[in-house]
Parts: C-alpha cells; structure tokens; sequence
C-alpha cells in the first residue's frame, strides 16, 4: 500500500463523528478493507444500533495468536470554535501532522494495526500463527465494548496483546485503573426568601466534594511507575431556578486507581464516606458508580514487553523506556480473560488527547504500521 | 358594576396565557374596558415585541397622585398534572376562583383597574389622580416597571399601592432587594489522566464557593422585619465529559438583600474576591449580574401605611398588619423615579402563589375592590 492511501484511510476514519457513539461506521468500513482477502475472518460483535464491535482474525495455525487492539469511540470536541482546524476535517499541515478529534486518541493507532494487516495479508502473511485486530466501542466511557468481548471469549486464545493507544510510539505495560462515581445530593425545594424551609442540595454536596477531596488523598501510595492515585471532579449540575432552594444536585469523579489500590478499597472508602455524612442532619446523598476498572499490573522484564520493546527501538532509532500508562485502556477489562496474557501498550499519538486541536505526527503513524508488522512476524516466528 | 360583571373581567384576564410574555393581551384589554370614558388617559408603553405596559389615569390633575400597580405577566403553570384546574380555565369552585395568577396576581390588578372603573361609571370626582401602572416581566426582572420609571411614567407620585398578594390582614411596608448572579469559571481541558496539563475549572469555581461563604459571614446586620441578609447558590453546573477535566463551569447565586446595606457593597464584596482569586494561578473567574433590585427599606408608621390600616378596618373589620416581604416587588424599580413616596403592597391572595391549584377566594376579590376605592379617595382628600 502506498503511502498516500496510507494517510486517505486514517483521514477517512477520522471524519467519522465517532464521538461515544456510532463506531459502526468506522467498524464497517475497516471491514470493508478486509473484503478482497476471503482468509480474513470479520466479526462484527453488536452492542446495540450503530455500536458494533469488530474482531478480524488473520493467518493461519494455531500456533500462537498476538492480539492487536484499538478502539473506534472518540471523546467530545468541547467548543469547536476553540480549534484551529474542524474537529472532523483530518486536515493535513506542512510540517506532516493531521488534525482532528481522535487522531492521537486513537484513530491513527487503530488504522496502524489495520493497514499493518492488510499489509501482511498482501504478503502471504502471518503464515505461521494467527493476528487477531480487536476494534471497541465506548472505551471512553463505559469500556462495556472490551467488557463484552472479554465475557464472550475472544481474548481466551491470545498470547500476548498489544493495545495500539497513542503513546507517542513509548512503550508501557502497566497502567491505571478508574473509578467513574456520581454522587446525588437531595435537598428540598423551597422559595429562595425562605430558605430555612428547604434544604439546599448543593450546599450538602460541596461538603462531600470538601470530605471526599481530603479523604482520597489519603491514598497517599506511589506506584513507582505510575504515581499515585488521582481524584478530579469533572462534572457537576444542581438546581432548578434562581430563585429556589436547590433540591437536587449532582456531582461525578474520575478516580485513578494504581495497582496498589484496587478498586473495591476505594469503593469501601466512598460509601463509608457518604453513609457518614448522611448522619448529619438534612444530608440524602446517593453514590453511584459508573465504571470500575482495576489497574493494569505489568512486569517490565516480560519476554513479550521485552520485544516489544526492542522492536520499538529499531523502529524509533533510539532508546525507548519501558513506562506505565496513566490513562486507562481497554485492557482493565481485557485482564479479566480467562487467558493470562502480557500487554503491552503502544501507538502513534502527542500528548493533545481529549484537547483542542488534537493532532497526530503522521510520520509516527506511519511507523507504528511498520512496528506492528515487524513485531507480528517476530512474535509469530518466536518460541 | 354588578359582582357578576367583576367575576368575568376576572376570569377573562385570567384565561390570557401571560407566562413571562404575552402581556399585551391582558393590557389591550384593560384598555378596551377604559374605551368607554374618553376622560381616562390610555398609554401602552412597549418593552419588547407583544410586551406593553399600560398606563392609566383619571381624576384631576396638578393635585395630590396616587399610584395603583400590578404586573400582567405570570409563571409557568409548571406540571400540569398536579393542577386540579386548569391553569388557564378560571374555574369557581367553592367561592375560590383558580388558575395561574389568581393569587400573583391577577386578581389585585382587576381589583384595582376595577376601582378606577366605578369612579369612572359612577361620575366620582376625585380629588386628585389615580395612575395605574401595568407591568410586564415582574416575575422575571421587574424590567417593566423599569421601563415606566425610566420614561417617568412613576415621576411626582404622592404614593403608590402595588396590589402584589400580601393578603388583606397584611401590608408589605418593606422588601428585601435582590441580586442574581453568575460566576463563571474557565479552565483548560485535558484527559483526566492528565490533569496537569489541564485547569479544573470546577475545582476552581469550588474555591469561589467556598471563600465567598467567608466573605458574606461578616454582613451580619439583622434588620427586625426581614431578617438578614440571605446568599443561597441555587444553581451549578459545569464539565464536558466524565474523564475530561472540565474547561468550563458556572453558579448561579441569588442573594436576599436588606436595607442596612446597599447592593453596591455585595457586588464590591464580590467583585473583590473574583479579583483576588483570579491572582492565582490558573484561575479565570468572571462574574454577571441578572436584574438586581435594592430593598424597599420603608417604615411602618407612615401615613400611607397608616391610612391603609384605618381602610382595612372600615371595610373589613380588623386593622391589616404591616410587615416585611422577603421577596422582591416592582416597587424597588418605581422607588428611583423623581418625587419622595412610600410604596406599601397591599393586595388579595392566597399561600399558592407559583403553586398547582393557584386561587384567590372571590371574596376576597371582591372585598379588595371597595379597600382600593376607600383608599383612593381617603388618600387624596
């Protein structure tokens, strides 16, 4: 394939609006990439209407089978007045970037292990050992799209996955778990004149924002590659007019958990936390979660992250640290497979995602599609 | 007029959809009612497109002039399915009349439009003015009324009685001010993971909400009718998506002000710590305000007040009580026009004002007619 229909594929991926819905598009059009080769085995694996899954499966044998994975979601634009180039445009710049909502995060990644596929199929390719590309939905919100996969088996045969996220080609095989939580607060309405009447909801619930801030960071442990864990507050909405005493009002939190802090001790300390503040008098806080996924533990000295490693270096030309990844991935849900498999995550990006103008170095891309390559006959043709 | 004839005007203003516009309907038809008596002065004073006040004015000028006023625009009937009535059907039942606005406030409005009527048919001579001053946009802003006062329609009053549902048994002498306002916070967005390269904006906006609870504690001034002053965050919002930190976030505050302070010292108080909070790093915080109104600060002993006790008892027997109102009336804006007057609400109604099953009792509506016409008359004798 030549470079141009390299960059026209992840410009097209890229236009598609994929933000926390409608992976569909993107899942039928890389399927249709694989329709002249009819070894190529696709599975669309449907969530609900326009949310599909998709797994294709090359080569030949049993013999070993490396799994490559990327999702198709992209998180929101925020103010699109704010980019310097349309969100969905894929513009291309002189300097060999292109633009867009989801080029880093992980659009490009997830077309460097597609083409590296077609690219080996159009090679005779892998003959020896199975390729197996995991396309997700909604990783960005409720990974339900991994989830899913991961009950239905088809990470059970992997030995070794490699998850395409944009990490600007460094390599890690370790990474955070999260916490998605809401947190509801009721009051009661009442006239803004009289408040003594009601109970102001938003009141109640920046005490718990005050509590629960002071309280997580007690979770004061510091993954040596990963840091320590990390509470932010990232939505919020309360009342109904300006002159009523709220009666409702809610907040959500992203907890990143490190290794050292499953999820389930965080959890325990949460709802200690709201069943304690809900003593206090005109307290009625609810809690909720929304995702949990535990962090990705990892081993640096793994024969796999070894590899990937080493390939990686060939690639880049020059030395690459083995690091953690402080974003979740899907692979919080790929690890509950029944297979124990090694991770390694690596992909084409810059550190812009979930920003404005997001962007992607395409020379990055276009050696992650050469890493992917190499790195699938290598670890094919390996003991 | 017969009591009839009042109960259908009644219902008739009542039936006109004014939910925060609209409220050329209700004024059109005021004046057609005035149509007949070339000797009342009718003025539509437009605010926006199918939003006009009415002015009114009978009795003879240059001498004493006594203001009536009401506003023509109503809530949001809210859910429907907690109205037993139709919000808009002025159904009588049991001696009650319901619908939105019955309470707040339709029917004190009629009441007194009805007054000037009598004199009117009656061939009274009074011995000075009566103006009414119809508004629109009271329930979102006053900012009818403050149209009128802007053109001086409210200029040389000798008094005013805004027919707002204090109840008979009540009059509001005094009212707390009012000041809504908006605090937005900007920050910068990046992945939660990520949070240094990115500004929380609600943990920011969070600090506002915490340092402005400090900054209002030391205004601890009590006024004996109305309390202290009140500052309730009643709305808030902010973020863009769960694992993004938020690049925006805003409040809404609505603060109860009392006469001890002028607003002028919150918006200062408030415009410092935005200062100061902006100092540090990171913090991009603006502040707006929405229609803010002073207090009404009033006494209780002033002839108006005075004279309305002494009409109350003549007509219903007991002496209404003057007290204070924790929320804001259109007389906060008429209160800045030219001339030296007290303004006192003195209206019918009920508890359900901006509730299902909104009424008044009609006899109260009734009763609050003849209080306007004794009052006018006693008033500018």
């Amino acid at each position: 394939m030549d470079q141009q229909e390299k960059i026209n594929i992840l410009q097209r991926i890229v236009q598609m609006e994929t933000v926390n819905d409608h992976e569909s598009f993107v899942a039928d059009y890389l399927a249709s990439l694989f329709e002249t080769y009819p070894n190529a085995k696709v599975e669309r694996v449907r969530y609900r209407t326009g949310r599909d899954n998709l797994v294709v499966t090359v080569g030949t044998g049993r013999r070993r089978t490396l799994g490559f994975a990327g999702h198709m979601d992209v998180v929101a634009t925020g103010d699109p007045q704010k980019w310097q180039h349309k969100p969905f445009s894929g513009d291309i710049t002189p300097d060999f970037k292109m633009h867009g909502r989801g080029t880093s995060d992980m659009k490009a990644g997830l077309a460097a292990m597609v083409i590296a596929a077609l690219e080996l199929l159009d090679q005779g390719q892998p003959k020896d050992g199975q390729l197996k590309l995991i396309a997700t939905i909604a990783e960005e919100t409720t990974m339900v799209g991994a989830e899913k996969l991961t009950e239905a088996g088809y990470l059970d045969d992997l030995d070794a996955l490699v998850i395409c996220e944009g990490s600007g080609l460094n390599v890690s095989y370790t990474h955070n778990g999260d916490i998605d939580y809401e947190v509801i607060s009721y009051g009661k309405g009442a006239h803004s004149a009289a408040p003594q009447l009601g109970i102001n909801a938003i009141e109640n619930l920046m005490v718990y924002w005050q509590t629960a801030k002071a309280e997580l960071a007690k979770f004061d442990e510091t993954d040596p590659v990963l840091g320590q864990l990390l509470h932010n507050v990232t939505l919020m909405s309360g009342g109904e007019q300006i002159n009523s005493i709220p009666a409702e009002a809610k907040l959500s939190g992203n907890i990143r958990l490190i290794p050292q802090t499953p999820a389930r001790l965080v959890q325990d300390r949460l709802e200690a936390l709201v069943a304690e503040l809900n003593t206090r008098p005109g307290f009625d806080l609810e809690l909720n979660y929304l995702l949990v996924g535990d962090a990705l533990p990892g081993d640096p000295d793994n024969s796999f992250v070894q590899l990937v490693k080493r390939e990686t270096e060939t690639i880049v030309g020059h030395d690459v640290e083995l690091a953690g990844d402080t974003g979740t991935t899907d692979g919080s849900k790929f690890v509950a497979a029944k297979a124990q498999f090694p991770v390694a995550i690596v992909g084409p990006g810059s550190e812009t995602a979930h920003q404005v103008d997001e962007y992607v170095d395409l020379n990055q891309y276009l050696q992650a599609i050469e890493l992917y390559k190499q790195l699938t006959l290598e670890f094919l043709s390996g003991e | 007029m017969t009591e009839q004839e009042k109960i259908e005007i009644l219902q008739h203003i009542i039936k006109i959809k004014s939910v925060n516009d609209n409220e050329t309907e209700v004024a059109d038809y005021i004046a057609s009612l005035f149509a007949p008596y070339p000797n009342a002065k009718v003025e539509k004073v437009n605010y926006a497109p199918n939003r006009d006040n009415l002015v009114v004015t009978i009795g003879q000028p240059d001498r004493k002039r006594l203001g009536f006023s009401g506003h023509m625009d109503v809530v949001d009937p809210g859910d429907l399915s907690k109205w037993t009535h139709e919000p808009f059907g002025a159904e009588v039942a049991d001696g009650k009349l319901f619908g939105r606005g019955a309470s707040d406030m339709k029917t004190g409005l009629t009441a007194q439009v009805i007054a000037m009527l009598e004199f009117l048919e009656s061939g009274t001579e009074l011995p000075g003015e009566i103006r009414l001053l119809a508004t629109v946009g009271e329930e979102t802003g006053e900012y009818g009324a403050a149209t009128l006062t802007d053109q001086g329609y409210a200029d040389n009053l000798a008094g005013l009685v805004i027919s707002e549902p204090s109840g008979l048994n009540e009059i509001t002498y005094t009212a707390r001010g009012v000041i809504d306002y908006k605090i937005e916070s900007v920050g910068k967005a990046s992945h939660s993971a990520r949070p240094e390269f990115g500004i929380n904006a609600i943990d920011n906006l969070l600090v506002y909400y915490n340092e402005i609870q400090k900054v209002m504690a030391p205004f601890d001034k009590v006024n004996p009718i109305l309390g202290g002053v009140l500052h309730n965050v009643d709305l808030i919002s902010g973020g863009e998506q769960i694992n993004s930190i938020p690049a925006k976030a805003w409040l809404m505050a609505n603060m109860r002000t009392i006469p001890e302070y002028p607003n002028q010292v919150f918006y200062d108080a408030i415009e410092k710590l935005v200062d100061e909070l902006n100092q540090r790093p990171g913090f991009d915080l603006k502040v707006s305000y929405s229609f803010p109104e002073e207090a009404i600060p009033g006494k209780p002993d002033t002839p108006l007040v005075k004279l309305a006790q002494k009409v109350s008892k003549e007509v219903l027997g007991t002496a209404a009580k003057p007290v204070g109102s924790g929320g804001a009336n259109d007389g906060a804006e008429f209160l800045r026009a030219k001339g030296d007057f007290t303004s006192i609400v003195y209206g019918p109604g009920s508890n359900t004002s901006h509730m299902p099953d909104e009424y008044v009792e009609l006899s109260d509506f009734l009763k609050s007619i003849d209080l306007y016409k004794q009052l006018a008359l006693e008033f500018l004798a």
